[in-house]
C-alpha cells in the first residue's frame, strides 16, 4: 500500500514501478497506485516513467510513396535484403551505400496493375519473399533477392500465362475454377490472390481468395476461401497437377477470414467472429484437418483485418470483446483495464473495418525499437483526424500505454501511416 | 550460383515505420531509443486519486521526485483535488530537472508544492521539446485529520 498515515496525522504517499499502467475500468481512486488513470506519451519499461523515445524521421521514403507493405528476408546467399512496396506497382530494395541519400532502389513493379493501396500480406518462404493482394486485381508475386526484378507471372506448359505466380493454366481453368463454390464457367487462365499470406507444412497458403479469370476479366471473390500451394512447391497452386494443392471454403460460417497465423504444428484461420484451426493430416490429397474453434454467430475472432500479428508462439488481434494474445494452447485476454479505451477509440474510427482504406487500425508486434534495445510489444495503431494514437501493451509488464503520434489520416501538415511499422 | 542483387551482410535491426503526408512524399520514421526527447510531443502522467481518509481535508505540502539524470528537462508538477463546495482546485510548480552532463544517476529533487483539498492527485507534465524525462520514484508528504468523531 503506498499510503502510510501516522496516529498524528501525518502521511507519505509512495510512487513507484513497476507500473500497471493505463486503468480505466475502475474510479481512480480504486485503482492501484502502480497505474494511471490517464497518462500519455510516457513508456513504463523497466520500471521507470520515462518519455518515450522521439518519433523521428531516420530515411528518405521510397520514390513512389504510400508504402503498403516494409519487410526483410535473407536470401540463398545469406544476404539481407529490406524491401518495400508501394501503392503504385513499385518495389524497393534499401542499399545502405546510398546513405544519407535516399537509399531506396527501385526493383520493378511488383503487380500486373498499378493501384494498390491496401496493405500487402508478405511471407519469407525457402529464401524468397512472397506477397499477396486482391485490392485492385488479385494476384500473388515473389522476389528471391538474386533476380533484377520481382515476378509476379507464370507460364504454364501450355503456353498459358497467368498474372499472378499463382495461377492455373489455361488447359485446367475451366475445371478447377469450376469445382469453386456457385460453379462459375471459367475461361482461364486463372489469377489467384488473397488478403492474408501465410506458411505451413511447406505449403504457401492465401486466405480471404479472389481469383480473376483472364479469359473473360471477371474477378471472383470468396471471402471465406483458403487456397494452398503444393507441398514444397510454392509456384504450384493446381489440384489437378499436384494433388497437394487445393482449396476449401468455409461455407458453414456466415462471417469472411480476416487474418491468418500459423502456430508450431497448426494455423489459424480468423473470422470476423470466429477462428477456424487447421493441421497438416500428413496426406496429399486432403492435407489439412479443418477445425471450427467456434461457428456461432457471434464469438472471438479478429474483427479489424490489420490487427493480426505474430511473433514466434505468440499472435496477438482484436476480437468483438477484447485484444487477445493467440497461442498454441490457447487465447487469452490482454485488454485488461485499458480495455475500455482502446475499444472507445477504435469506435470512432471513421472507417472501422475497411479493410482497404488506410484509415484502419494496424496492430504489429515489435521485438526491439533497434539492435539492443528490447521492449517486446503489441502495437496498435489507432488513426483519428488530427493525430494517431498508438496503444502499446508490453509482454513482460503486462501493461497498456498510450503514445499519441502527429500524424494525421487527413490533416495536410503531417504525414500519415499507409501500412504497419516493422522490425527489419 | 547466381550473386545477390544488393542487399546488407546483416539486418538493419531497426522497427521502421513508413509514412506519407499530403505532398506525396514518403519517410521512414523510427521510435529512437537513444532520444527521449521528442521535439513535437509532449507528455503527461496521472497518479491515481487519494482521498487519504475519505471525508477529511487533507494538505499536500511537498514533493519528492527521483529521477534518472538524462539530461535538461522542463517538468510541470501538479497536484489538483477537490473542496466541499465540489470545486476542483490545484496547485503547480514548474521546475527543472537534469544536467547538461546527463550522468545517468539517480537524483531527488524536495519540490515545495502545497495543497490543501480532498480526493487528492499529482501529475507530472513535460511539454514538447522540453527534455528527456525518467521518473524512478515520488512520494507526497502531508497531514491529515484522524479524530474520530
Amino acid at each position: 500500500v503506498a499510503i502510510q498515515i501516522k496516529s498524528d496525522g501525518t502521511f507519505s504517499i509512495e510512487y513507484e514501478g513497476p507500473y500497471a499502467g493505463l486503468d480505466v475500468q475502475k474510479p481512480e481512486t480504486l485503482i492501484s497506485d502502480k497505474a494511471s488513470p490517464l497518462f500519455n506519451n510516457f513508456m513504463l519499461r523497466n520500471a521507470e516513467l520515462r518519455s518515450r523515445p522521439a518519433f523521428v524521421q531516420k530515411y528518405q521514403g521510397p520514390a513512389e510513396p504510400f508504402v503498403t507493405g516494409i519487410s526483410s528476408f535473407t536470401d540463398i546467399n545469406g544476404i539481407y535484403h529490406t524491401v518495400t512496396w508501394s501503392s503504385g506497382r513499385n518495389m524497393y530494395q534499401f542499399d545502405p551505400t546510398l546513405l544519407p541519400g535516399n537509399p531506396w532502389v527501385f526493383l520493378g513493379f511488383y503487380a500486373p496493375t498499378p493501384g494498390n493501396s491496401s496493405p500487402l500480406s508478405f511471407r519469407a518462404f525457402a529464401n524468397t519473399i512472397y506477397y499477396a493482394s486482391i485490392y485492385t486485381i488479385p494476384f500473388m508475386g515473389y522476389w528471391d533477392g538474386l533476380s533484377i526484378s520481382p515476378v509476379f507471372t507464370q507460364t504454364f506448359s501450355d503456353a498459358s500465362i497467368s498474372q499472378s505466380v499463382a495461377g492455373i493454366s489455361l488447359t485446367d481453368s475451366p475445371t478447377v475454377g469450376g469445382s469453386l463454390p456457385g460453379g462459375p464457367t471459367i475461361v482461364g487462365p486463372i489469377a489467384i490472390g488473397g488478403r492474408f499470406l501465410g506458411e505451413l507444412n511447406n505449403q504457401l497458403i492465401l486466405a480471404n481468395v479472389s481469383i480473376k479469370d483472364q479469359g473473360t476479366g471477371i474477378i471472383y471473390n470468396y471471402p471465406q476461401t483458403m487456397w494452398w500451394s503444393a507441398n514444397g512447391l510454392p509456384l504450384q497452386w493446381d489440384p489437378t497437377q499436384n494433388t497437394s494443392a487445393g482449396f476449401n471454403s468455409f461455407l458453414d460460417v456466415g462471417d469472411q477470414i480476416s487474418g491468418l497465423l500459423t502456430l508450431g504444428i497448426a494455423g489459424y484461420i480468423f473470422r470476423t467472429q470466429g477462428i477456424s484451426q487447421f493441421a497438416p493430416t500428413g496426406s496429399a490429397i486432403t492435407p489439412w484437418e479443418f477445425d471450427h474453434m467456434w461457428a456461432s454467430d457471434h464469438g472471438i475472432g479478429n474483427v479489424l483485418p490489420w490487427s493480426i500479428s505474430q511473433y514466434g508462439p505468440t499472435g496477438a488481434f482484436v476480437a468483438s470483446d477484447n485484444i487477445y494474445t493467440l497461442s498454441v494452447t490457447n487465447a487469452q485476454p490482454i485488454g485488461g483495464t485499458a480495455r475500455d479505451a482502446i475499444f472507445a477509440d477504435i469506435a470512432n474510427v471513421p472507417t472501422l473495418g475497411v479493410a482497404n482504406s488506410p484509415m484502419v487500425p494496424f496492430g504489429f508486434i515489435l521485438p526491439q525499437y533497434k539492435a539492443g534495445y528490447v521492449y517486446l510489444t503489441y502495437n496498435l495503431l489507432i488513426p483519428f483526424l488530427a493525430f494517431c494514437r498508438l496503444y502499446v501493451y508490453s509482454f513482460e509488464d503486462k501493461n497498456w500505454e498510450a503514445w499519441d503520434l502527429p500524424i494525421s489520416s487527413n490533416n495536410p501538415s503531417f504525414p500519415q501511416f499507409t501500412c504497419a511499422g516493422n522490425f527489419v | 550460383m547466381a550473386a545477390s542483387n544488393g542487399g546488407t551482410i546483416a539486418p538493419l535491426n531497426l522497427a521502421l515505420f513508413p509514412l506519407t503526408n499530403s505532398s506525396e512524399v514518403s519517410f521512414i520514421y523510427i521510435f529512437d531509443p537513444t532520444n527521449f526527447n521528442d521535439a513535437v510531443s509532449g507528455s503527461f502522467y496521472i497518479y491515481k486519486t487519494e482521498d487519504i481518509i475519505c471525508g477529511r481535508t487533507g494538505t499536500i505540502n511537498r514533493v519528492i521526485i527521483s529521477y534518472r539524470d538524462l539530461g535538461v528537462a522542463t517538468i510541470t508538477v501538479v497536484l489538483a483535488g477537490t473542496n466541499d463546495q465540489q470545486a476542483i482546485v490545484s496547485s503547480t510548480e514548474p521546475m527543472t530537472i537534469g544536467t547538461v552532463a546527463a550522468s545517468k544517476a539517480i537524483v531527488t529533487q524536495i519540490i515545495g508544492i502545497s495543497l490543501t483539498a480532498q480526493n487528492l492527485s499529482l501529475s507530472i507534465t513535460r511539454d514538447p521539446n522540453a527534455g528527456p524525462v525518467s521518473i524512478t520514484k515520488v512520494r507526497m508528504e502531508g497531514r491529515v485529520e484522524t479524530t474520530v468523531y
